[in-house]
């Protein structure tokens, strides 16, 4: 139970802040609004603890949240009226994301990455009450790769120091992200009737690869990647109508993003593109600097203590190597799971349309070129790093791809303007 | 084109949902859940190392590379307290005054076994 603690303190809080930032126009909706404030003001903490010299302890975590949880009472966040219809597809989609969130929480976390890098770190960071920069310069195994980003390893760290297992954290956390993902999916796909955005969510809490309970994948930062992503993709129409809540989640997600893994730092850099050449510049500006300043916080970091990775191979014979061998290695690591993720996304993105799509495809476009240059200029063996990659890769953004694409379905009784049903359903 | 879409975004979803049910259903059972090295390093944790010491874990013999980094790095996960590093053999001119096996090897002259269970051992420096 300890190992829940944390995480009902992140929703206290998250829930606090968001009913202030609901108060701006754009601003994401209760749910999803709570997961992201939750997770940022978690993470933020944690930081500013180590930041100032100051050990992490129950109270010191539980202080910040009690305090958002309290100043979001005296709040009046806007609320936005929802239709009968609305609600009861809503209830019909938690049911669906509600049955996904247990089975992910009632099984710990047990994937062999999980156990010897984010786990480890975590019970490392708590042990240590901070960031243990000493341990990570000099890890027993470069497995546990100590130059990552540490916001997922930080938030294992909160359930350890309230006396929990490191796995169980882990899977509380996931179970928040579910939550988080399908509500970002249901926002995103807004404009549509209510069952399709039901459909949207469900897609969302359900995503393929990520979530499975395989000693491959369970307990990796993958979900709190695909969390941050859709929060991030499902705020940039509104950020494009130049609303300032919108940049607000857009900044708060990228934050999440590039402190969680450097494939995050990737998405969160497409989302800054897509946001300089969809949105106001003051509006893209801000979710820049939240990009490059998380990014750089933890370099910079990382860098003064002296802690190393793997370091990218930039020749352009071993990358004009790889390029030649791509596409046999991924053909040999190819599997029915790849084939229809790759169906998905040609699917989803053949839906995406209209004033939106040209953000989607930046994000995706950039996307696609960062998970290249990865994949062609890493040291470590390319079928290997394929295999056990690529379809978590895919995976990752997929939900809010799918809920994208979804936006603009309309059933042919909602389109109709003078028909008998033609009142607006979603 | 606009039906197209539609019904390509439906697909999209469909497939999405259904690969997330089939994977709940059949995980990947290649892998085995527990580690097949976790019993043998379990008993670490009742070790008498005091945290922070600086431990040497020797490379169990006849065994792969890849088993010795897995073995070092639960060592690691058992006692984090602890900071483990990868030896082949007892050290000769090092700090290091405590290592830990998980062979049965004989301990070189100025070491003397302090703690064992199971096929771990806890050696340590005698003073001169």
């Amino acid at each position: 139970m300890s190992a829940w603690l944390p995480v009902a303190l992140s929703v206290l809080g998250g829930w606090g802040i968001g009913r202030w930032h609901r108060r701006l126009p754009g601003a994401p909706g209760a749910v999803s609004g709570t997961v992201l404030w939750g997770i940022a003001l978690m993470g933020t903490s944690l930081v500013v603890l180590d930041a100032a010299g100051i050990r992490w302890t129950q109270t010191l975590l539980a202080l910040p949240a009690s305090i958002a949880a309290a100043a979001g009472f005296f709040a009046q966040p806007t609320v936005e009226p929802s239709s009968r219809r609305e609600r009861t597809w809503g209830a019909v989609a938690a049911a669906a994301v509600a049955a996904r969130a247990l089975v992910v929480a009632v099984v710990p976390s047990f994937g062999w990455d999980f156990r010897y890098s984010w786990g480890l770190k975590a019970k490392v960071f708590a042990l240590a009450g901070r960031h243990d920069f000493a341990w990570l310069t000099r890890p027993p195994d470069w497995l546990a790769h100590p130059d990552y980003p540490p916001l997922w390893s930080d938030l294992i760290a909160t359930g350890v120091i309230f006396g929990g297992d490191p796995g169980t954290t882990a899977a509380a956390w996931q179970a928040l992200f579910v939550v988080g993902i399908a509500a970002a999916c249901w926002e995103c796909s807004a404009p549509a009737p209510a069952p399709v955005r039901a459909l949207a969510a469900t897609v969302g809490a359900w995503i393929p690869v990520v979530f499975t309970p395989t000693v491959a994948y369970s307990g990796y930062a993958e979900p709190l990647i695909a969390f941050g992503i859709s929060m991030g993709v499902a705020s940039l129409p509104r950020m494009a109508l130049k609303h300032r809540g919108a940049w607000i989640t857009t900044a708060g997600a990228c934050a999440i993003l590039a402190m969680t893994k450097n494939e995050g730092a990737a998405l969160a850099t497409a989302l800054a593109i897509a946001a300089w050449r969809t949105s106001p510049r003051r509006a893209a500006l801000a979710v820049a600097a939240a990009t490059l300043g998380s990014v750089a916080c933890w370099r910079v970091a990382a860098t003064l203590h002296g802690v190393q990775g793997y370091v990218s191979v930039l020749s352009p014979a071993w990358v004009g190597n790889r390029l030649l061998h791509l596409p046999g290695e991924a053909w040999s690591v190819a599997t029915p799971t790849l084939v229809a993720l790759l169906v998905a996304w040609v699917a989803a993105l053949a839906a995406v349309r209209g004033s939106d799509a040209p953000a989607i495809w930046i994000v995706v476009g950039v996307w696609a070129v960062a998970l290249l240059a990865a994949y062609l200029t890493s040291p470590l063996k390319l079928d290997h790093m394929l295999r056990f990659s690529l379809d978590r890769e895919l995976a990752v953004p997929l939900p809010i791809m799918v809920a994208a694409g979804l936006r603009d379905v309309r059933f042919p009784s909602a389109a109709a303007p003078s028909g008998p049903d033609s009142a607006p359903a979603g | 084109m606009k039906a197209f879409q539609g019904r390509s975004a439906f697909l999209a979803a469909a497939i999405s949902c259904a690969l997330g049910v089939a994977f709940l259903v059949h995980p990947d059972r290649s892998l085995p859940r527990v580690p097949p090295w976790e019993g043998l390093i379990a008993p670490l944790a009742s070790a008498p190392l005091s945290p922070g010491t600086s431990a040497a874990l020797l490379a169990q013999l006849g065994v792969s590379d890849a088993y010795n980094r897995f073995l070092l790095l639960e060592a690691a996960w058992r006692r984090p307290d602890v900071r483990w590093t990868p030896m082949l053999e007892f050290p000769l001119d090092s700090h290091y005054d405590t290592v830990v096996t998980t062979d049965a090897r004989s301990e070189p002259p100025g070491w003397s076994k302090t703690w064992g269970s199971g096929q771990l051992r806890l050696f340590r420096r005698t003073p001169r």
